[in-house]
């Protein structure tokens, strides 16, 4: 940790000799000494935000943290951050810190849903969710409870999370926010390689000579992963080629060699317009081989809806009802008459969305019956539909769609394919991400060294909690799933519970769980990291959810964002480095950090609030038979196997699940926690009363370590391996699967991962497990006849056809309008609408908008306006010189600010497969405020 | 009331606002002046009942989209060398930008008018801040070709640094990625981060490209 008095003084003898000789000392030598000096702790972390993943270095003194930058030895970005992450150092120092339970009660104390906040004890706190818990039980079983996880959990509690939810409370219905901004890109490895997570490494930037963005702008939202494209591109700038392609010109424009702005949803069009290219007419720029051995073709049905609550709810008026009509049929449009002409339809029919529930059900087909349903994506027809700036020649437009096809299809370069929200956020999102898959998979350019589509995540863990340990309504860790019997015995072993006390149906997703609330079938729901009264589209109905219905909403948060606000008692939470933790990024790279400071206030851990609560609760109060809608059978009573494992039906939750024999095997103190606090495990310096009112000492056991060690075994052997707790604390992370204490670079390459070593089939294997074995048919459907097809080890090329959004500008609306965010805030602002360089950097949500658009209004830069949808309205003033420059008939809104609570005006349509919202297309008008 | 004045003292001393140059502007001063920030502080000992709406910083019915105010903000700043600098927010932290940047963004491959005052050769004639050695190295190792395999030069915990003379480092081209110009807005929500400046320059100068391995182990 700190230099020693003898280290000192030989660095300080080494510093009078070079600077008697003029010479410069060794790096970290001269650090070294200030160190010593200041009394200032170093020490490795990970960047709070995005899912780069940077690695940064922070100083503390006295318990507060006073300084961070980059860490030079971090892979992802050494020694460089972006504004965002060096002001990680001042993330958690806003003055209005949740310090103290608050709980909504009435004048005599007790809980009033209309009452005002107060400050109440822990202990009052565990008391009030236990009653209302037990009461949603009692009401309405296991689905009577929820839990809006997090992409930003720490591995750990993300795990605690889940354990508590299914192996516990035997409910499904925990789902991160990860599913707005990850779940598309999920469904679309899942679907295509039957396992999750891209294959590429970042390596891959400086080893590509040409990267095309897709609905990613990476110079706001991965501004080191740009800075790393930046490098590759300016040092070789005739050689390396950038395209961006986007609805709008942004930052990411400013850099690249071609721009592509294309209208919302076109995206579809412009992947199969490659495929037809390189089908049709560069057969020489096909991987045959590659095809031929590793392979199959699919595709899945069309008439799946959009997300949507069906029209006619109740609580849903007959403006809403225009679009979400929509979700049971569509009259198809003059493109869809040409883009679904392969199935019979044309412009005019009626498409009845027969499969909405079943969405992702595909199958095999053949090359020939791809390439022809490939046929109608010409490029006068691609580009009629496509471009989506009305000002541009349509020639100059067709010009650059041929520019980017000469660059796929040149057997010389080598292409990375990077996308993030505006191929996930979208009601097409799963077909989107195989079609990504589809051009490079052709091309033979796939989980190779700077060749790749490489879905980039949003958020720092959404990938490490998220998505491996499974906060999903429908996962379990390690890729599995819990409507797979095999999986949940699995995971019953390692959890040690009786068989079949997992709940085998699926829970409710994040979207959904917002409409359980509002329907009242969910009558307890619990916020961790996140804030999604602020992040989910259409939300009037969510807030009247909340504060009308009788029900039940904890937010445990550092700051008091707008799901605070809305909920029924806040947990004062602590935050990123107040707690030991692990995050996983985008290429797989698992890093963990230590504890650096005791948190503010009364703030305690997400973990301990999971840990705690568990206490309250008995297995014989929960594990008893159980009602599950759709679930005729319900669930079983496990009480009989429970004894007969040594459990009684006073066992806690905390006993069962966190506090067991194995758990306490993790002993405390151990050498990797020396010279560093553990709140969880031993308190710490401020006596917090915690959930029994008694001053807070500490588990005893190292607790993190345990629950990393234990949530580790689901992987382990299945290509999802880890390396041990301590390892991490010693090296800048890991991408895994972690072999022999390896890491693997580019995964399904058997020169890199050992896993397509030992499929022993060639060059590649694609190994995934999930949705191997499909029916076989043509583009119309399954023909049962031809029986089922084996494809271990092969991945599959999706033919997925061009379809409107189910909202569309018109006359009434006539602007698309696209959220996101922007480089100086992190998501709903909550933390950096409190660090005064970032506040004044970006103090405001402006309407990014077309100079003509503004004048047609009459509207000058900076004018207050509404923006309003069928769904709502929020003011904002107006932007026409940006860093954003949208075409002549599209806006862009950030979502970071409060006050322009533009999540009120989007529309709540997701993808039918993915369940993911798509926040860049809704219908909105503009006029003056 | 009381709240309002411990806000007003903590901003006054633990804030650092102040341009460390004489040249301090108009605006920041004002800035100082300012501070009005209505903040809801949930102290314990103070707190009785809270209203939702004292919550965050919005402090409005979410009801009703009408009672948003949406202040107007002062994005105006000095020219370029007419201004002062801001203090740096802790040791090492990338400067905000003091003065106005219109007309200087976009930054576009082969159009970066930042370059035009702060590269090195130039920005001591121009009384700019020099873009220090940290942008003039390269920390970042190669990816090599070993044996048929691609890897990454360096081993694990390795600080590599390679000096590239007048060039500065491309990845570092973007430059409104760390450093952004400060609107004249009084904080919504103060911070009680405080900064600690080992040397009295720290505040106005980096020692980055010296420091970079310090604690890194």
């Amino acid at each position: 940790m700190s230099t020693t008095r003898r280290e000192f003084l030989k660095n300080s003898a080494a510093a009078s000799v070079a600077t008697a000789v003029g010479m410069s000392l060794p790096m970290g030598v001269q650090a070294a000494m200030n160190d010593a000096e200041s009394g200032w702790r170093w020490d490795k972390s990970v960047c709070r935000f995005c899912g780069t993943g940077c690695g940064i270095m922070v100083a503390t003194k006295d318990d507060k943290i006073v300084a961070v930058k980059g860490d030079p030895a971090a892979p992802v970005n050494r020694g460089l951050n972006c504004i965002k992450g060096y002001f990680n150092a001042k993330i958690m120092y806003g003055e209005d810190r949740l310090q103290q339970p608050l709980l909504r009660v009435d004048e005599t104390g007790n809980f009033n849903k209309n009452g005002k906040f107060k400050p109440v004890s822990w202990k009052r706190a565990f008391d009030e969710m236990e009653k209302h818990i037990k009461s949603s039980l009692q009401e309405k079983g296991p689905t009577g409870i929820g839990v809006f996880g997090s992409g930003q959990y720490t591995v750990q509690e993300g795990y605690a999370a889940v354990k508590l939810m299914k192996a516990g409370f035997r409910s499904n219905n925990i789902d991160p926010n990860a599913r707005h901004c990850m779940a598309s890109a999920v469904a679309g490895f899942i679907q295509t390689f039957g396992i999750d997570e891209p294959a590429g490494c970042y390596d891959d930037i400086e080893l590509t000579d040409t990267v095309v963005t897709w609905g990613a702008n990476m110079s706001e939202m991965h501004p080191i992963l740009w800075a790393r494209v930046s490098d590759r591109k300016l040092s070789a700038p005739d050689k390396v080629k950038v395209v961006n392609l986007t609805t709008f010109t942004n930052r990411t424009s400013d850099l690249a060699d071609v721009e592509i702005v294309f209208k919302p949803q076109t995206d579809l069009a412009l992947w199969n317009y490659l495929a037809r290219e390189i089908v049709y007419n560069h057969p020489e720029s096909v991987d045959q081989e590659f095809i031929d051995k590793h392979i199959i073709f699919a595709t899945g049905p069309v008439d799946t809806g959009y997300g949507m609550r069906k029209a006619g709810h109740p609580k849903y008026d007959a403006k809403e009802s225009v679009i979400n009509e929509k979700q049971s049929s569509k009259i198809l449009s003059d493109a869809e008459g040409v883009t679904l002409g392969y199935l019979g339809h044309k412009a005019g029919d009626t498409l009845e969305m027969k499969n909405a529930a079943s969405a992702g059900k595909h199958w095999k087909i053949e090359f020939e019956e791809f390439k022809k349903a490939l046929a109608p994506y010409t490029l006068e027809f691609v580009a009629e539909l496509s471009k989506g700036d009305a000002n541009e020649d349509i020639e100059a437009y067709k010009e650059k769609l041929v520019a980017l096809k000469d660059l796929y299809v040149d057997q010389q370069r080598k292409v990375v394919s990077f996308w993030t929200m505006g191929m996930n956020q979208h009601t097409r999102g799963t077909w989107v991400n195989e079609q990504a898959y589809m051009v490079h998979f052709l091309l033979g350019k796939q989980a190779k060294p700077g060749n790749g589509a490489f879905s980039l995540t949003g958020q720092p863990s959404a990938c490490g909690t998220a998505r491996e340990v499974g906060t999903f309504a429908h996962r379990l860790p390690s890729d599995m799933v819990v409507a797979n019997p095999k999986h949940r015995a699995v995971s019953e072993k390692i959890w040690k519970l009786p068989k079949d006390t997992l709940n085998p149906k699926v829970g409710t997703h994040f979207m959904k769980l917002m409409r359980d609330l509002e329907d009242g079938n969910v009558k307890f729901a619990w916020v961790h990291v996140n804030n999604p009264w602020q992040n989910t589209a259409n939300a009037n109905h969510w807030i009247k959810a909340a504060r009308q219905m009788d029900n039940f909403i904890v937010c445990s948060d550092g700051y008091p964002g707008i799901s605070a606000k809305v909920s029924d008692l806040i947990l004062p939470t602590a935050m990123i480095y107040e707690k030991w933790g692990a995050y996983g990024n985008a290429e797989r790279r698992t890093q963990h950090w230590k504890q650096q400071v005791t948190p503010v206030g009364g703030a305690m851990s997400d973990t301990w609030q999971i840990v705690e609560l568990s206490k309250r609760f008995k297995i014989g109060e929960l594990w008893g038979a159980q009602p599950i809608p759709g679930l005729e059978a319900g669930l079983p009573d496990v009480m009989a196997e429970a004894e007969a494992m040594g459990y009684t039906k006073d066992t806690t939750l905390f006993e069962l699940l966190y506090a067991n024999k194995e758990a306490k095997s993790y002993s405390w103190p151990d050498p990797i926690g020396e010279g560093f606090n553990n709140t969880e495990v031993e308190g710490d310096k401020r006596t917090i009363l915690g959930e029994d009112d008694k001053p807070w000492e500490g588990y005893g056991f190292f607790i993190q370590k345990y629950l990393w060690e234990e949530y580790r075994k689901f992987g382990e052997g299945k290509a999802h391996d880890y390396a041990d707790f301590d390892t991490y604390h010693k090296v800048r992370g890991l991408k895994w699967p972690v072999v022999d204490g390896k890491e693997t670079q580019w995964r399904f390459n058997a020169k890199y991962d050992p896993y397509a070593r030992k499929a022993d089939t060639g060059e590649f294997a694609f190994y995934g497990g999930a949705f191997k074995n499909l029916p076989q048919g043509d583009l119309a459907g399954v023909q049962a006849d031809k029986g089922k097809y084996d494809l271990k080890n092969k991945a599959k090329i999706f033919f997925r056809p061009y379809m409107d959004p189910p909202e569309m500008p018109d006359k009434d609306y006539p602007l698309w309008l696209c959220t996101g965010r922007v480089l100086e805030h992190w998501h709903s602002g909550t933390m950096t609408m409190r660090v005064p360089e970032l506040y004044r950097a970006v103090p405001e949500a402006l309407v990014y908008l077309h100079p003509q658009d503004a004048e047609k209004q009459g509207l000058q830069q900076g004018d207050l306006v509404w923006v309003e949808s069928r769904r709502g309205k929020v003011k904002a003033h107006i932007d026409t010189r940006g860093r954003n420059r949208p075409p002549v008939g599209l806006i862009y809104v950030p979502w970071f600010d409060e006050k322009v609570f533009i999540n009120k005006v989007c529309l709540d349509a997701t993808c039918p497969i993915s369940k993911q919202t798509d926040f860049k297309k809704a219908a909105v008008k503009i006029y003056k405020a | 009331m009381k709240t309002k004045i411990i806000i007003l003292t903590i901003l006054m001393g633990t804030f650092l606002w102040s341009c460390s140059s004489k040249k301090a502007t108009v605006e920041t001063e004002a800035a100082v002046e300012a501070p009005k920030a209505e903040v809801a502080v949930v102290k314990v000992e103070a707190a009785e009942y809270i209203n939702d709406e004292e919550l965050g910083y919005g402090h409005t019915d979410l009801f009703d989209e009408s009672t948003v105010e949406i202040p107007k903000f002062d994005y105006t700043a000095g020219a370029a060398g007419t201004v002062g600098n801001w203090e740096r927010s802790f040791e090492n932290a990338p400067p905000m930008v003091p003065h106005t940047m219109e007309g200087f963004v976009p930054i576009k491959a082969g159009v970066n008018a930042c370059l035009a005052c702060h590269l090195p050769a130039v920005a001591t004639a121009l009384k700019a801040t020099a873009m220090p050695k940290s942008h003039f190295t390269d920390y970042r190792p190669a990816v090599v070709e070993e044996g048929g395999l691609y890897k990454v030069d360096a081993k694990e915990g390795q600080v590599v640094s390679k000096d590239l003379g007048a060039n500065y480092n491309l990845a570092r081209y973007n430059c409104t990625q760390c450093h952004a110009a400060q609107a004249k807005a009084t904080v919504l929500i103060d911070n009680q981060f405080n900064p600690i400046f080992r040397a009295e320059e720290d505040a106005k100068k980096t020692n980055l490209s010296e420091n970079i391995g310090e604690g890194v182990k």
